[in-house]
């Protein structure tokens, strides 16, 4: 077995595959015969034990302090509470070894993304904002301490000569090339040390007992009172709260300017100004990101609190206490955090107030008259004056279905390399002999029509999610590829949406109303997108393609659903099939649909 | 730690209070030492339990002879050896086999350090690497998945998470190398 084979088997076993008999006794065979190479493996599989559990350890610390309680409880009032316990631990796991899936079907999978450590909450807020009024810029002039100078002086120093390591020509001896990667770890080491220092100094000028101003306490030595990053609270309620973890461009805090690390006191501002960005991250992990021209006009430890005047943030949130929830405040409204497996987005239509996405987890969202709606993942609230709160699913406006993600039924499609298409892949139609004479073809054609009808044909299948009672114009990119005289044949395909109807149907397909037909692909060179038949009319090919009026789809049910995609000749490509409710006129040629983009 | 040692005296004596503050203190790192060993994600919360309340009746073994936290891995990988014996029959050969070699050659002692400095490993991963990292362990999504969004293969996707996981194993060894050099 190759040391190829083995590294993709063991990444297939780590990954929770389900291996080949085959395969499991190979792998098992080739790590007992080397045991080099087990050693290797088995360090990376501790590793993978390690990132799967790390971080929600250190979030998750009381759940299983309870079930201890729980049980030394049980103890108490069993006499038999041994051994029904080692009787339990013989009944431990029965359950497969597996990674549980992303939509968490176990109990492991809800504790990790439930209870997770720091799950990651998108929030995007988009208000109600003024563009006119520009945010004053002010550029930021650090002044830092000497304390803070020196420390980041020596972080300074650390990078330089980290780069100097990496600049230099690679060493040739292996002993070499270990000396230089141990000096790298070491300067990382100190790097991470003199990071520490710096935080342990903040942290301990946060905790400095507070006291009335005149009698305020020397600080700590490492603190230098001018800096106000170090600067000890001077009332409970101005607790540092925060730390700006990055900024670009003009940032405040409190009205003055900003400098990178500085910490933000309960109750202060921040503000951004345009093309600048700031990051804040909470004691928990909690980040916050503010795009340009943003208010934030507090910030709150403890029921944390973040309230956004105007302006965009988009923050990753770490699992809240329940009766501490994170809320994102809002003139129109307020966001509160309530879930744990939470990935939301929340942005505003300056036309209609507050809007929150939530992409995955559940929010709570107040409006100003103090209505609350349960928003979950997949769906969407306005708070809006005079507009009733109810939690929506997202609109879907465009769909992209790129050839990798089709899945072929049958012979008729094959799966194709093509420079030319979009991330390289099409599927290329199979069905007809390409350079048979023509009414062989047109045999062909009607052959494939009938296997349609009758639900024999081939098929590349599609899944994906649409709303229901909306057209969506369907565009086909696609390009004919049949040598000579064929190639007037080699450019049909039809659709067929499950609970759809089309615009047009067509007598061939007995007016099914879920089968749309496509044609001319040929009359241009190169992919193009056709919506219909763009080769009709007396002149063939046309002058101009006759698809002037797109063909649409329109699914009965929302969520959910599948088009398939059949080949009625030969030879042709399609690289993508664009589902849209935008694009009303035939996409360019060199349109590339969102997704799409090259890798 | 002379906290520490209250605590343990205080459990000693039947304090089951004393203990959870104890647990508080230990229960993060042991379930990461036990995730390191178990290949079953769920089993790590049971077979944990069963550590502590082990630790627990037994703390009178404890004679201070090592940290009390590498005391109780010991005792979690005493667990986890009775946990994949009596898996055995259930699961692969292959399953058991590599969770029985973690469990065997794990030195219990040094985990905690393993740890912080994988801590500090996967922050220094290229923004790439810390993506898919976050991807696949934190948001739980499938590599099948993963590669649809990137546009990868899933085999492609397994692969590269194979090297952050050697790479992440090269740096958590070096940092344990260079400490034991310095030392």
């Amino acid at each position: 077995m190759t040391r190829d084979r083995i590294e993709e088997l063991w990444s297939r076993f780590l990954s929770n595959e389900t291996l080949s008999a085959t395969d499991e006794r190979e792998l098992l065979e080739a790590l007992e015969a080397d045991p080099a190479l087990r050693r290797e493996l088995l360090g990376e599989a501790r590793i993978d034990g390690w990132l799967g559990v790390r971080g929600s350890n250190l979030r998750d610390a009381e759940a299983p302090i309870r079930r201890f309680l729980k049980q030394v409880g049980a103890e108490k009032d069993e006499s038999g509470f041994i051994k029904k316990m080692e009787s339990r631990l013989g009944s431990v796991t029965r359950r497969k070894a597996a990674r549980p899936a992303p939509d968490g079907s176990s109990s492991w999978n809800l504790l990790l993304a439930a209870a997770g450590l720091l799950i990651g909450i998108v929030v995007l807020v988009m208000l109600l904002s003024d563009p006119a009024q520009p945010v004053k810029v002010v550029r930021p002039t650090p002044t830092p301490s000497p304390t803070r100078a020196a420390v980041e002086a020596k972080l300074q120093q650390i990078d330089r000569e980290r780069e100097r390591l990496i600049q230099a020509p690679s060493p040739q001896k292996p002993e070499e090339k270990v000396d230089r990667k141990r000096m790298l770890a070491e300067l990382d080491e100190q790097r991470r040390r003199t990071e520490d220092e710096l935080k342990e100094a903040i942290e301990r000028a946060r905790k400095t007992p507070v006291v009335a101003q005149s009698e305020q306490p020397k600080p700590d030595p490492v603190v230098t009172p001018k800096d106000p990053l170090l600067v000890p609270a001077t009332s409970a309620s101005e607790a540092m709260a925060a730390t700006l973890e990055r900024m670009e461009g003009a940032v405040q805090i409190g009205k003055l300017p900003a400098r990178p690390d500085q910490g933000i006191r309960a109750g202060q501002g921040i503000e951004t100004g345009a093309k600048s960005l700031a990051v804040i991250r909470y004691p928990d992990g909690t980040r916050v990101e503010l795009g340009e021209s943003t208010v934030l006009g507090e910030v709150k430890d403890g029921a944390k609190r973040v309230a956004l005047e105007k302006g965009l943030l988009r923050s990753q949130i770490a699992k809240q206490p329940k009766d501490q929830p994170m809320i994102f405040a809002t003139p129109q409204g307020e966001a509160k955090v309530l879930g744990t497996t939470l990935r939301l987005a929340v942005d505003a239509d300056p036309r209609k107030g507050a809007r929150l996405n939530v992409e995955e987890g559940k929010v709570e969202f107040k409006n100003l008259a103090g209505k609350t709606v349960l928003v979950e993942g997949g769906h969407y609230a306005v708070s809006a004056a005079g507009a009733e709160l109810l939690a929506r699913t997202f609109p879907i406006e465009e769909v992209v279905l790129l050839a990798s993600a089709g899945k072929v039924s049958g012979g008729e499609w094959r799966p194709v390399k093509d420079d030319k298409a979009l991330r390289g892949q099409a599927w290329e139609t199979a069905s007809a002999t390409p350079t048979a004479p023509e009414p062989a073809l047109w045999k062909d054609f009607y052959a494939s029509v009938a296997r349609v009808n009758e639900r024999r044909a081939s098929y590349v299948e599609f899944r994906f999610a649409a709303d229901a009672d909306k057209d969506y114009i369907v565009w086909i990119r696609g390009v004919c590829v049949a040598p000579g005289p064929s190639a007037a044949f080699c450019d049909q395909l039809a659709i067929e949406g499950a609970s759809a109807r089309v615009s047009r149907t067509q007598p061939v397909f007995k007016d099914n109303p879920a089968i749309g037909e496509f044609n001319g692909h040929v009359i241009r060179p190169g992919y193009w997108w056709v919506s219909g038949d763009a080769d009709s009319g007396p002149l063939s090919p046309p002058k101009e393609p006759t698809d002037t009026i797109p063909l649409t789809i329109r699914f009965s049910r929302p969520g959910p659903q599948v088009l398939r995609l059949y080949a009625l000749s030969s030879l042709m490509r399609v690289d993508a099939i664009l589902l849209t409710t935008i694009r009303k006129t035939r996409p360019e040629e060199s349109f590339v649909p969102p997704g799409a983009e090259p890798k | 730690m002379d906290d520490e040692n209250k605590l343990i005296g205080e459990a000693r004596e039947g304090s089951v209070e004393a203990f959870s503050r104890l647990l508080r203190l230990h229960q993060a790192p042991l379930r990461a030492y036990l995730a390191g060993l178990i290949r079953d994600a769920e089993a790590v919360d049971d077979v944990a339990q069963e550590a502590f309340l082990g630790a627990y009746r037994s703390l009178d073994a404890y004679k201070g002879d090592s940290s009390f936290r590498t005391w109780l891995c010991g005792v979690a990988r005493n667990k986890a050896l009775v946990y994949l014996r009596d898996e055995a029959r259930r699961r692969s050969s292959l399953n058991v086999a590599v969770s029985t070699w973690l469990a065997e050659d794990d030195d219990a002692s040094t985990v905690e350090r393993e740890l912080q400095l994988l801590d500090g490993c996967v922050g220094k991963l290229p923004k790439t690497s810390a993506a898919m990292v976050a991807a696949y362990y934190q948001e739980r999504r499938s590599a099948d998945r993963i590669a649809q969004e990137t546009g990868k293969t899933e085999v492609s996707v397994w692969k590269t998470l194979s090297r952050i996981r050697q790479a992440l194993r090269e740096c958590v060894e070096l940092g344990l190398t260079a400490e034991a050099g310095g030392a």
